[in-house]
């Protein structure tokens, strides 16, 4: 037998000593988070009561005077604005992630991802704003809708990105099988890659949805904002609505210290949806497909 | 069986090659009665520069095994691709030369791939059942996913094909069950039955038993004798055994050429070129 | 891959050659018995150690004989030989049989030629059993070297040869029946007379065999099966 040169008790040593510096290492990359959690929560649990999430805003009055106020308006306004965005942005970007993906070789395909990159890596302020002219301008008006076009920018890009990715992770055979019992190219793409990528296809939806739930400054000139929940379901299309990102914004500028508690609230239910979707994300990929 | 296929015409909604119209009656008739059902013509596969099938022309037999030994390299998968067009969806791969089917060439502009991929079907070495379907879906994807919806119709079908692919037995309590959850002879055979689904006149075969168990390939090749009576088989084989046991006819390529072709019997036994007599001796290879 | 195969095919080739060689030995021990020379120096008709050195060759002559054919057999199971490894494989296990024949012959003819019991009418006929007994021998030498050596034109010339050694046989046995009244002969001369005739029909017979392994030698060479054919065909390649 060869003998090392270091002995085993040497090595062991080593070895244990490296793996402690990996666990402080990951303990010094958790920390911000923790600290930033437990900030949040610290200051924003006092707000968190029964009227937070059945109640509107109002006029900043209603808090001082402390009559029952909430922010059951913004709560739904993120999830009819953000579901709206996602509605929009799969088939758009499910579409370009098949076209980056499934078809290579079409003459389109360098000048899409060019566009898709950009895209992914511009501000999402200016997302607004193109949002702003094109949907704001015309209907004279802040609306949920426009809010809506301005997240949808914000995904398309990140939805793209990974169905191109969960697609190619799909092995060519499959796709060889289709084809080889006569299907034409699309029907194999549609029926047989999607379903076996389909994790894949929705973790990216949720790593899409988490990313725009958490964007304020694309809203602020949309969506802009609204203190109450509009009478009719189409009013929050048409007009102004309320959006957790941006109300914390202006919760937290305002004035008024009832208002900053609130502001704080805000940021713990934000962070606790994020933080679900992430880990719904997680629990997803870990479930097998056959192969 | 043929007033089936009449009935299957009907029902798929792919439209008929604008070439087959054109071929009058009398023409249909004496390829039909032909022994050689397909035929490679001076065809060439070239990657780029690199040459996968140098200059290969030769016959496939109508319901014989026809048998594509060779080295590892020597080009013998890629000539199968070529021969149901497989290798249009390569980027790199340009295919010239003739590859006929029943006399029509399979290459001409105006014939669809998709057509001719149903009627020259193909098993890979891999099995490949598709991992979100059940079994059931599994065997008449081919048929379902282009349009056909009659439940009645499917349910025979697959009944037929996995009676043919001697697989119904094992599986027909749990047709419902993922495609996956077979064990790997099965799930081979499953793809034989996913491909004699659409009913194919040829079927072409990619090592398909190199990565199963002796008994399972012992079952596919005894299935391969049975189909030979209905269908032409090509099939590219590793293993010069298999090859004796199962083919009429074989092809011994080389360096992307066609070194010599004949009755599997007589070019095992007396070879007439001095590289096949190499390989079959395992000088190299 | 092959490694094993090789050797185990190279080493039944060694062991036939070495069971040729056996088979030519005893022939020109034959040779010698039957020679004229040694006749007319009148002792015995096959001197002792001649004899027992025949009949020892016999039992290792059919030692080899089991041998090669189980080990044919023992690669014919391992390693799925064919084309032209097949072919002399096959050619090795058939003609392991012939050459022990030859070798039982020739032990017969010595045989014979011990127990005969009137010497002087077996030396009237030596000469023309010992002509057609050097054309046999030479035709099994040449076929036995057709065939270890892959030559086709001594195999040829072997089967050609046959109808020779035919002819000759035919004729002596003419010779036999014209030469003598049997009534006047006695027992003792009539059995010889007979058992000359067995001799002869041997030595044909050890023709017939080379003709046989000449025909094998064809069939490990080009895959040519010549049996029963006419010798032009043969030729015609």
């Amino acid at each position: 037998m060869i003998k090392p040169k270091k002995t085993l008790r040497q090595r062991n040593i080593k070895d244990r000593f490296m793996v402690s510096l990996l666990v402080l290492s990951t303990i010094i990359v958790m920390t911000p988070l923790l600290i930033i959690i437990a900030y949040v929560v610290i200051n924003g649990v006092s707000a968190l009561n029964w009227d937070f999430f059945t109640q509107e805003l109002g006029s900043p009055a209603r808090a001082m005077q402390g009559k029952p106020t909430g922010l059951i308006h913004t709560m739904i306004g993120t999830a009819v604005v953000d579901f709206l965005a996602l509605i929009i942005a799969i088939p758009v970007g499910v579409g370009a992630g098949i076209m980056l993906s499934e078809y290579p070789d079409n003459k389109l395909n360098p000048l899409l991802r060019i566009i898709n990159d950009t895209l992914n890596g511009m501000p999402a302020i200016l997302k607004g704003l193109l949002a702003f002219a094109l949907i704001v301008k015309p209907m004279g008006t802040f609306s949920g809708l426009s809010g809506g076009f301005a997240l949808a920018f914000v995904m398309i890009p990140i939805i793209a990105r990974s169905t191109e990715s969960a697609l190619m992770s799909i092995p060519w055979s499959i796709r060889e099988a289709g084809l080889a019992i006569g299907l034409p190219r699309w029907r194999v793409v549609l029926s047989t890659v999607m379903p076996a990528a389909r994790t894949g296809l929705v973790t990216g939806f949720l790593i899409a949805f988490a990313r725009a739930v958490g964007e304020a400054a694309p809203l602020m000139f949309t969506s802009f904002g609204n203190n109450y929940l509009p009478n009719r379901w189409i009013g929050m299309l048409l007009g102004p609505v309320d959006t957790l990102p941006q109300r914390l914004y202006s919760l937290a500028i305002s004035p008024y210290k009832e208002w900053h508690a609130m502001g704080w609230a805000a940021g713990i239910v934000l962070l606790f949806f994020v933080m679900a979707l992430f880990i719904m994300a997680r629990l997803l990929t870990r479930k097998k497909v056959y192969y | 069986m043929y007033v089936n296929s009449i009935f299957k015409k009907k029902k798929l909604s792919e439209n008929v090659t604008s070439q087959e119209q054109s071929m009058t009656m009398k023409e249909k008739a004496l390829y039909g009665s032909s022994k050689i059902r397909m035929e490679a013509k001076n065809l060439y596969v070239k990657y780029g520069t690199t040459i996968g099938v140098n200059n290969v022309s030769v016959p496939l037999y109508n319901e014989k095994v026809t048998a594509l030994i060779g080295p590892s390299g020597c080009g013998k998968t890629t000539f199968l691709r070529a021969l149901n067009r497989m290798h249009d969806l390569s980027r790199t791969a340009t295919v010239t030369g003739e590859v006929l089917l029943d006399g029509l060439n399979i290459y001409d502009p105006k014939v669809n791939p998709v057509n001719i991929r149903r009627k020259i079907g193909m098993v890979f070495q891999k099995p490949t059942p598709f991992p979100t379907m059940s079994i059931f879906d599994n065997v008449v994807a081919g048929l379902k996913l282009v349009g056909i919806k009659d439940k009645k119709f499917l349910r025979e079908v697959c009944e037929k094909s996995l009676v043919q692919a001697a697989l119904f037995d094992e599986v027909k309590d749990r047709l419902n069950s993922p495609g996956g959850s077979l064990s790997g002879g099965q799930q081979q055979r499953l793809s034989i039955a996913r491909a004699l689904a659409i009913e194919p006149e040829v079927i072409l075969m990619d090592e398909p038993t190199s990565s199963l168990d002796p008994k399972s390939t012992a079952k596919i090749e005894d299935l391969m004798v049975e189909l030979k009576n209905k269908y032409s088989i090509v099939i590219v084989t590793h293993n010069l055994a298999q090859a004796g046991r199962i083919s009429d006819y074989s092809i011994f390529m080389y360096l992307g050429e066609l070194i010599e072709y004949g009755k599997t019997k007589k070019m095992f036994q007396n070879p007439k070129d001095k590289r096949t007599e190499e390989y079959l001796t395992g000088k190299f290879g | 891959m092959s490694i094993n195969k090789d050797k185990a095919i190279a080493n039944i080739k060694k062991d036939f050659e070495a069971y040729s060689n056996l088979i030519l030995r005893q022939l020109s021990l034959l040779e010698n018995i039957i020679n004229t020379d040694f006749i007319n120096n009148d002792s015995q008709l096959v001197p002792g150690e001649i004899y027992e050195e025949i009949k020892k060759r016999e039992k290792e002559i059919d030692k080899f004989e089991v041998k090669i054919s189980e080990d044919v057999l023992s690669i014919m199971v391992l390693y799925s030989p064919v084309a032209s490894e097949l072919r002399q494989l096959m050619s090795y296990y058939r003609l392991s049989t012939v050459l022990e024949r030859i070798a039982d012959m020739i032990f017969n003819i010595a045989r014979h030629i011990k127990k005969l019991k009137a010497p002087e009418i077996y030396k009237k006929f030596s000469g023309s059993i010992s002509d057609m007994l050097v054309i046999s021998i030479n035709m099994v030498e040449k076929s036995l070297l057709a065939f270890n050596n892959n030559d086709i034109n001594y195999a040829i010339w072997t089967i050609k040869n046959d109808d020779v050694v035919d002819d000759l046989n035919r004729s002596f046995v003419k010779k036999l029946i014209k030469s003598e009244i049997p009534e006047l002969r006695s027992k003792s001369e009539l059995s010889t007379f007979i058992s000359l005739r067995s001799i002869v029909s041997n030595i044909e017979r050890i023709a017939d065999n080379a003709t046989n392994i000449a025909e094998a030698a064809i069939f490990a060479i080009e895959g040519r099966d010549v049996r029963h054919k006419k010798i032009n065909k043969i030729e015609k390649k």
